[in-house]
């Protein structure tokens, strides 16, 4: 997760709005990595864990659950 | 954590947490207790605690309409919660003493003393450091450009000044002796290939192993001998621990926060040693990896704790090969062949005697020891299973390692004792080992 | 007592996000692969569904989860997207 939200950082400091996509257990990890890169309203979307042994139907029906989310964090368009 | 719980299954908007810890802790905290209302955090030195008169926690206050704080509650009563909240509170246990608060401790227990002030300001790895006065940091970095820059430290990108590194190093306990072999070993875990991002923050509980080779030992002392991966050498102890240091403190990688080892070992807290070269029959790993035997370097490794292995009855050198190889079968998972991480062994004084005495050469043990161990794809399909087992048929044979050029051997330890030790690898993070020269001027 | 602080002090100077587009039609959505197992299946889906909503998408991955995503990838991603998901972080 931390790899991610530096490259998130890095994304946004380039202009690109930039959703990441992580399991519950690690939003204290996101909240501290972007905190320490001077990001600190940064948030990740997350999704249940575990998934290593969901099938992939329920990989996708966790993807149509966030998909509103990632949507709101990357547009104005679905900000609610 | 109980209180917590109880008041997070009543949900009543009527109740602030406030914990004495970091944000991060805090959110974790409530998190795991499921507890969704206000949470706000009072860190070191517990000014809102003290305000409150909060001896035990937790502590309950009502504070009326008109901001005043009225009735308490001391430790866990769930009667007395009920009470404040005018809520039915189930569960047991219905009572239990609370634990001192911090901030209260200090005060009653002696006050905030020097080394009680590097634990508050969260400088320690869990065991006492040496605080670094200006003047203790000036005489680490001994005349050298304090300002000079090692580079960044991930996770959190703090520069590795020299004078940080310096303050690292008087916090483990070191003497300005051993500053240029904490710089080389801040150098090898700041190079890219090393990948200290992924070690510092990965679930696994690996952590950085140095290993000292050349000249630099002797009047330095780190040890390769007797002991030589336990406690008792302070250049061990104290050159490992001040590399740990870096990556917590100037790197952010504190464990529980940034560092998510599941479980982490006592070898986080430092693991460096020399390598035994007067024992050792083949060159050193300094020399096999391109230096010259004159210089002094280090090479860390990313691991996880050393595997003792016990061989006092084979004969000969295949025997020898096959107890060293097959004793690191079962390391990261037993059923997850082939890897393509570095597995570092520590051959003992008599084991490497063994190995000479038939005349073989470094690699004709590792080629021994990958040629060992061997399975078929059948017998390893079982759950944690990499994806060439998978595939394979049954029968194919599954080595243990991708290459030979995986095994990576050094000689240490005392002269009596046929105990040799491997590292458990650090997986799927690509961190290659790194060699970096150790220069007194640096 | 005063001492030498183990710790980068400085203060970051805080990083603004990025100005996101009101609209989702016709951009560019990098769907970064962080090569954790099962995370392309969930990727998929995504990729999917921002097709739907009407956005263009690419694949792009790094070389392993376990590191920053390398500045080619960076700045592929900057020369060929408007919106990046990075997933799938387990």
């Amino acid at each position: 997760m931390s790899c991610s939200v530096y490259d998130a950082v890095r994304l946004e400091q380039r202009g690109i709005p930039t959703a990441v996509v992580g399991t519950i257990p690690f939003v204290d990890e996101a909240l501290e990595q972007a905190r320490v890169l001077g990001m600190p309203d940064y948030r990740i979307v997350t999704i249940d864990h575990p998934i290593q042994l969901s099938s992939t139907d329920e990989l996708h029906a966790r993807a149509d659950r966030a998909i509103e989310t990632i949507l709101s964090r990357l547009t104005k368009q679905f900000r609610s | 954590m109980l209180a917590l719980r109880r008041l997070a299954a009543v949900g009543s908007a009527d109740v602030v947490c406030i914990a004495q810890e970091r944000p991060e802790v805090a959110a974790r905290l409530a998190r795991r207790a499921g507890f969704e209302q206000t949470v706000l955090v009072d860190p070191a030195p517990y000014a809102v605690s003290r305000s409150f008169g909060v001896e035990t926690v937790p502590t309950a206050v009502r504070i009326d309409v008109d901001g005043r704080a009225r009735d308490r509650v001391v430790g866990w009563d769930a009667e007395g919660y009920s009470s404040l909240l005018g809520v039915v509170i189930d569960g047991e246990p219905r009572s239990k003493p609370g634990c001192v608060a911090r901030g209260f401790f200090e005060e009653s227990f002696g006050g905030l003393d020097e080394l009680e002030d590097m634990f508050e300001r969260g400088w320690s790895d869990g065991l006492p450091v040496v605080p670094p006065t200006p003047e203790r940091v000036e005489a680490m970095v001994g005349g050298r450009d304090g300002a000079r820059s090692l580079g960044l430290v991930p996770p959190a990108q703090g520069e590795a000044t020299l004078e940080r590194v310096a303050a690292c190093a008087v916090l483990a306990g070191c003497r300005p002796a051993y500053f240029p072999i904490v710089v080389a070993a801040v150098e090898a875990a700041l190079d890219p290939r090393f990948n200290a991002h992924g070690v510092a923050v990965t679930t696994q509980p690996a952590g950085p192993i140095v290993v000292v080779n050349g000249p630099a030992r002797e009047p330095v002392g780190v040890n390769g001998g007797m002991g030589a991966l336990g406690p008792g050498t302070r250049a061990n102890a104290t050159i490992g621990r001040a590399l740990r240091l870096v990556l917590a403190l100037t790197g952010g990688a504190y464990p529980g926060g940034l560092d998510r080892a599941t479980l982490g070992h006592a070898g986080k807290l430092f693991c460096c040693f020399a390598e035994n070269e007067e024992a050792s029959p083949w060159p050193a790993l300094h020399v096999e990896r391109g230096l010259a035997p004159g210089a002094s370097a280090v090479t860390v490794f990313a691991g996880d704790a050393p595997l003792s292995i016990s061989d006092h009855r084979s004969k000969a050198p295949e025997e020898l090969a096959a107890t060293l190889a097959w004793a690191a079968a079962g390391q990261w998972s037993p059923f997850w062949w082939p890897m393509d991480d570095t597995s570092l062994f520590v051959v003992c004084p008599e084991h490497a005697a063994l190995f000479a005495d038939a005349g073989w050469d470094k690699e004709r043990v590792r080629s021994a020891m990958f040629e060992a161990v061997v399975r078929p794809a059948g017998e390893l399909r079982r759950g944690e299973t990499t994806p060439l087992v998978h595939a394979a048929d049954d029968d194919t044979p599954i080595q243990k390692w991708t290459t030979p050029e995986k095994i990576v051997l050094v000689v240490a330890g005392g002269e009596a004792g046929r105990f040799s030790a491997v590292f458990g690898p650090c997986d799927g993070m690509k961190s290659e080992p790194v060699t970096k020269e150790i220069l007194w001027s640096t | 007592m005063e001492y030498v602080s183990p710790i980068d002090e400085r203060v970051r100077e805080p990083i603004p996000f990025a100005s996101r587009p009101s609209a989702l039609e016709g951009k560019r959505v990098a769907l970064l692969d962080i090569t954790k197992a099962r995370g392309s299946e969930f990727l998929d889906r995504v990729e999917q569904r921002l097709r739907e909503h009407g956005a263009q998408t690419f694949r792009i991955s790094k070389e392993i989860f376990s590191k920053p995503a390398s500045l080619d990838v960076i700045e592929e991603i900057a020369l060929r997207g408007d919106l990046t998901v990075e997933g799938l972080a387990d």
